[in-house]
């Protein structure tokens, strides 16, 4: 820095003193402090994003000390923050010439420099800028309401298009629209004076009931996005859900289900070839159960005419000797056992051997009838009543249908009478007019049954 | 109240990077010393006018 004396015009030290002089100058250094007041005031203002205040007091730095890079350069960056590049680089280069060495502006310019799509950038947005003032002007609200929309989304920091933007929306009746360009700024620069101006003129004429500060309308607008947010997120999860099932069924429809549809498609033809198979061993089975029956059938019709013939040998064998029995016991004299064993002898269909048992039977029986006849009938004149009934059945049971068989079963009735037992006795009465209707007892009989009806 | 037509006017056209010479030459870089010095200068000026 080259401050000059005042008097000789000589180069100050750096203590501003005049070595021709030997005067110092304190209002250099009043200058100098109050301008480094200044900038740590701009310093505090820019940390808060007060970036108009910041600037306003950054300025009045500079114009105390020109030489207070600092102050010039921290200008430029606030230029620079509100989209006033240009201004920001006018800043930065006399910054860089005043005090060349040692001096974070060079860098600053190097890197605008480097990047030049961002130098293009720029001058696009001011350049559409400017041309969207000129539809202002010319009356063209809609189209400069187009341009200044990409503007400010080119260079999302510019704060004259915001302005603009939010001027022109007050114009066009679109006040919600306004405010929110509005608030944009004010989360740029707190305290643009503008914008604050428009802001609390717009929510007066809005006529909110309480009018909120730009910080709390922020406030609101971050919550109620904080809020939008969280339901975008659960709408989100929801979606995500919702879209995770129709991928799962889509993935199961298109990949899964055809895959077990040909597996469940080859289970079915086996389980159908299983089935067919099943099906022929089960006809073969009945085939050979029909086979088996038919076997069984024709098998115990053998077994069965085998019996017969067996029978019929054995009912021979046995009526031989049965005859035999009766006719040794007859020639024995023994004419019971006679008449017992030709009792037991069953039909022999051996004509001979029948013949001769017939002829046995009728040498023998009627003899053994008659005296179990004549013993019985003595027993019940006695009223020995069991040996009696004991006696007659025997007689009954050996008759050959000689002519006291009617007598021999009234008197088994009569008897059974006497004994009390009445049902017996009316089975014999009835027994006597069934086999013998013209028995000469018959009026006795009827007589009795009808006595033992009542 | 915002007044759209008053408002407009104090709007003006950006500087683009083109103009950033012009804007650098035009800008006044002078501070209360240099305004102070001229000050003086004047005063010199005027005194040796009279002597």
């Amino acid at each position: 820095m080259n401050r000059r004396c005042f008097r000789c015009g000589s180069v100050l030290t750096e203590n501003f003193e005049c070595k021709s002089c030997h005067k110092q100058y304190s209002s250099y250094q009043k200058a100098e402090l109050l301008s480094a007041l200044y900038y740590n005031l701009g310093l505090e203002k820019a940390k808060t994003r007060d970036l108009s205040g910041a600037a306003d007091v950054l300025k009045q730095s500079i114009r105390l000390n020109k030489y207070h890079t600092d102050a010039r350069n921290l200008l430029g960056l606030i230029y620079f923050e509100m989209g006033e590049t240009v201004t920001a680089l006018s800043e930065w280069v006399l910054s860089q010439n005043l005090m060349p060495d040692n001096n974070i502006a060079g860098e600053y310019l190097e890197l605008v420099r480097k990047n030049k799509t961002t130098l293009e950038n720029v001058d696009n947005t001011i350049k559409k800028y400017n041309q969207s003032l000129e539809y202002v002007r010319s009356g063209s609200y809609d189209l400069a309401v187009i341009n200044l929309k990409k503007v400010v989304t080119m260079n999302p920091n510019f704060i004259r298009a915001y302005l603009l933007l939010a001027l022109l929306n007050v114009k066009l009746d679109d006040i919600v629209n306004a405010k929110r360009e509005l608030l944009k700024i004010l989360q740029i620069d707190a305290n643009h004076r503008l914008a604050r101006k428009y802001y609390a003129d717009l929510v007066q004429k809005d006529g909110e009931e309480k009018i909120l500060t730009p910080e709390e309308e922020t406030k609101k607008i971050r919550k109620k996005n904080q809020r939008q947010i969280l339901v975008n997120q659960s709408l989100q999860q929801i979606a995500i859900l919702v879209l995770g099932i129709a991928l799962g069924a889509g993935l199961l429809y298109f990949l899964v289900w055809p895959y077990q549809k040909s597996m469940l498609t080859d289970k079915s033809e086996d389980l159908k070839k299983q089935i067919g198979i099943l099906q022929e061993e089960n006809n073969a089975l009945r085939q050979e159960k029909e086979n088996a029956v038919k076997d069984a059938e024709q098998k115990e019709q053998q077994v069965r005419a085998m019996i017969k013939e067996v029978q019929m040998a054995a009912q021979k064998t046995a009526g031989a000797d049965g005859y035999v029995m009766a006719a040794t016991a007859y020639l024995n004299n023994d004419l019971n056992a006679a008449a017992e064993a030709l009792i037991a002898i069953p039909a022999t269909e051996n004509a001979t051997l029948d013949g001769a048992i017939t002829q046995l039977k009728q040498l023998v029986l009627p003899k053994v009838s008659q005296a179990f006849y004549i013993s019985g009938y003595g027993a019940y004149s006695r009223n020995q009543f069991d040996k009696a009934i004991e006696d007659l059945t025997l007689a009954m049971k050996y008759d050959a249908g000689v002519d006291f068989s009617d007598d021999v079963i009234y008197f088994l009735g009569r008897t059974y009478e006497k004994a009390g037992q009445t049902d017996k006795a009316l089975e014999m009465f009835k027994l006597v007019l069934e086999k013998y209707p013209n028995t000469d007892k018959r009026g006795y009989t009827e007589g009795r049954i009808k006595a033992l009806s009542k | 109240m915002i007044r759209f037509e008053e408002e407009i006017k104090k709007f003006k056209p950006c500087a683009e990077l083109s103009e950033v010479e012009d804007v650098i030459y035009k800008y006044e870089t002078k501070d209360i010393i240099d305004v102070l010095n001229e000050m003086i200068e004047e005063l010199k000026e005027e005194k040796s006018a009279h002597e």
